[in-house]
């Protein structure tokens, strides 16, 4: 509990003692009364006076929420005794958009509970301390307004918005058993691949008799099996641009929870890094236990400031499998994010560049404008030194859907596997 | 908050109206009076309680340099003029939060009925100092002697009271 004193206790012994002496000063008794009033202020706003007892519960609708819905924060007051003006008012972290705004200012009686409720609109994903009340005893005429805290009781984990993708790269490398995924090898599985000869071994129910009575000689029908893909995403949190309607950092989370959401819905294994100041990663895995792993992931993302080299070589095999299908996000700015991209060309990669451009205004001077068209085409000859690296690389408007540059880059890695092949 | 806007300006208004100044001070009450309800219908507007005290001391000032032109007779008026200065300050100080603030009926009616007693309390008080003023005698070495000691009391009578004020401050923070 704390106080803070109003102006009463401050400016009423100046007006008092100014009063009194500009009428002795002036010879005008009426100075004098004009003091009067403010010394029954004084003596008003300094009394002691009992505090209330109250109590003070809060409770969240939802404590894990999507970006841009709403909660509801309830608060109950009991009263122990008569609380006559109390000024309760939410703390919640900056991000959270209250609703009425402003405290409420209610008269509580004593054994009465009252409710308060507040609207709170999830503008931006993470991860937010809630519940807190701040209740204010705001006597009327008082000197003094002490403040019974509440402590925040909830973590509000407001999850990235993420949208629908009807296309997804198809990674080439595929293994183990489960998923949707044809493999590119011949075993036991639905999807027809080949007809062979027979040889000894081969199951009955394999037979192609069709084929067979073509041929005069026994032919198979081989198959292949439903596989899972390790998808690994990358995000580059070096830097976050910052723009109006959000940082280049928000948008990269939000696709990264698009891609994460889409690949586990077809029951890939999906992991992810962050790598920046900060290394951070999660292991590939599949199911709705890792979707909740990856999105608790995705709400720590941040830009830390570091000026260290960073490489791929410290982080764990476990995390990026040989083999592993990898989408990287990056603004493609730090040059340690490059490298890191260079050397991932060695495994099946792709990169969504999120653009620069839409955080960057030109100057309008002839001169800040020719920086600007220079800046664009080094930027344009950073993606093209990935694309001859092997990483088609597409750039992306965060305010523009993601879907086209998705089937763009679909397309892309169709023909680099094609080439490859 | 409108009606507590509006009341604001009316109060000031009202103290700038009972100055009755006279013709030779006219021009300089009028101009520090219009200064003084522009000021508070300012810091009413903005919404900013902390500049009231300046306001409220331009309203006394006016009402001094008005009765500085008067002869010794005593205003009648003085008391009236005392309490709607408080009531401006309590005005513009109480009703002019820097946030929207949704207040309930039975807190709102608290506090008028505080504001209500304190108002009449801070009448009386003004009456009893002006019935003081009117009873003593004037002028005389006596009557100034003891001028000058209610006027030490009253400072000594303050520093008590914000001393309490302190005191009980640190003891509930303890």
């Amino acid at each position: 509990m704390s106080d803070t004193r109003t102006t009463r206790t401050i400016v009423f012994p100046w007006f008092i003692v100014a009063a009194i002496v500009a009428a002795f000063a002036l010879h005008r008794p009426e100075l004098a009364i004009l003091a009067a009033p403010f010394v029954v202020g004084f003596v008003y706003a300094t009394r002691a006076r009992a505090l209330p007892t109250v109590r003070v519960a809060t409770e969240l609708s939802s404590e894990r929420v999507m970006e841009g819905t709403a909660v509801e924060l309830r608060g109950h007051i009991d009263a122990v005794h008569d609380a006559t003006s109390l000024e309760i008012e939410p703390v919640v972290a900056a991000g959270l958009h209250v609703t009425p705004p402003g405290p409420a200012r209610l008269r509580v009686d004593a054994g009465a509970t009252a409710h308060v409720g507040w609207t709170l609109t999830c503008r931006h994903w993470g991860v937010y301390a809630v519940g807190g009340l701040r209740v204010r005893v705001v006597e009327p005429l008082s000197g003094r307004e002490p403040i019974l805290y509440t402590s925040p009781r909830h973590r509000l984990k407001v999850l990235p918005g993420v949208s629908r993708l009807r296309t997804l790269i198809v990674p080439v490398r595929t293994h183990g058993f489960g998923g949707n995924d044809p493999a590119h090898r011949v075993g036991e599985g639905v999807e027809f691949a080949q007809v062979r000869p027979y040889q000894p071994g081969d199951r009955r129910r394999d037979v192609n008799w069709r084929v067979s009575s073509r041929r005069g000689s026994l032919w198979v029908s081989g198959r292949r099996p439903d596989e899972s893909a390790d998808i690994v995403v990358f995000i580059d949190d070096f830097l976050d641009l910052a723009g109006p309607n959000g940082s280049s950092l928000d948008a990269a989370v939000r696709l990264a929870g698009t891609l994460a959401e889409s690949y586990l819905a077809r029951r890939e294994r999906v992991g992810v890094i962050g790598f920046g100041g900060i290394v951070r990663w999660l292991e590939p895995a599949a199911g709705t236990m890792q979707h909740y792993r990856l999105l608790d992931a995705l709400l720590e993302t941040q830009s830390f400031l570091s000026y260290a080299q960073k490489s791929i070589a410290r982080i764990p095999v476990r995390a990026l499998p040989p083999g592993a299908f990898v989408v990287a996000i990056s603004p493609l700015l730090d040059e340690r994010a490059r490298d890191a991209l260079h050397d991932l060309a060695r495994f099946d990669t792709v990169a969504i560049e999120v653009s620069a451009a839409q955080f960057a205004t030109p100057q309008r001077d002839a001169l800040g404008q020719v920086a600007y068209r220079l800046w664009n085409l080094e930027r344009a000859a950073r993606r093209r030194r990935l694309r001859n690296a092997g990483i088609p690389v597409v750039e992306w408007r965060s305010d523009e859907p993601v879907a086209p540059v998705i089937e763009t880059l679909e397309r892309w890695h169709r023909r680099a596997v094609v080439r490859h092949a | 908050v409108t009606r507590a806007r509006a009341g604001s300006g009316v109060f000031a208004a009202a103290v700038v109206v009972l100055t009755r100044a006279s013709a030779e001070r006219l021009a300089v009450t009028a101009a520090i009076g219009v200064l003084a309800v522009a000021w508070t219908l300012l810091v009413a507007g903005l919404r900013r309680p902390v500049l009231v005290s300046g306001a409220v001391a331009l309203l006394g000032g006016e009402y001094a340099v008005a009765i500085g032109g008067r002869g010794s007779q005593i205003d009648p008026l003085a008391p009236l003029v005392a309490l709607l200065l408080y009531a401006t300050f309590e005005a513009t100080t109480a009703w002019t939060p820097d946030r929207p603030v949704r207040v309930e009926v039975g807190a709102a009616h608290h506090s008028v009925n505080v504001m209500l007693r304190v108002g009449v309390a801070a009448w009386m008080a003004a009456l009893a100092v002006m019935a003081g003023v009117v009873l003593a005698p004037s002028g005389g070495t006596g009557m100034r002697v003891s001028g000058a000691a209610a006027a030490c009391l009253a400072a000594v009578l303050l520093a008590a009271l914000a001393r309490r004020a302190c005191r009980h401050q640190d003891a509930e923070a303890t």
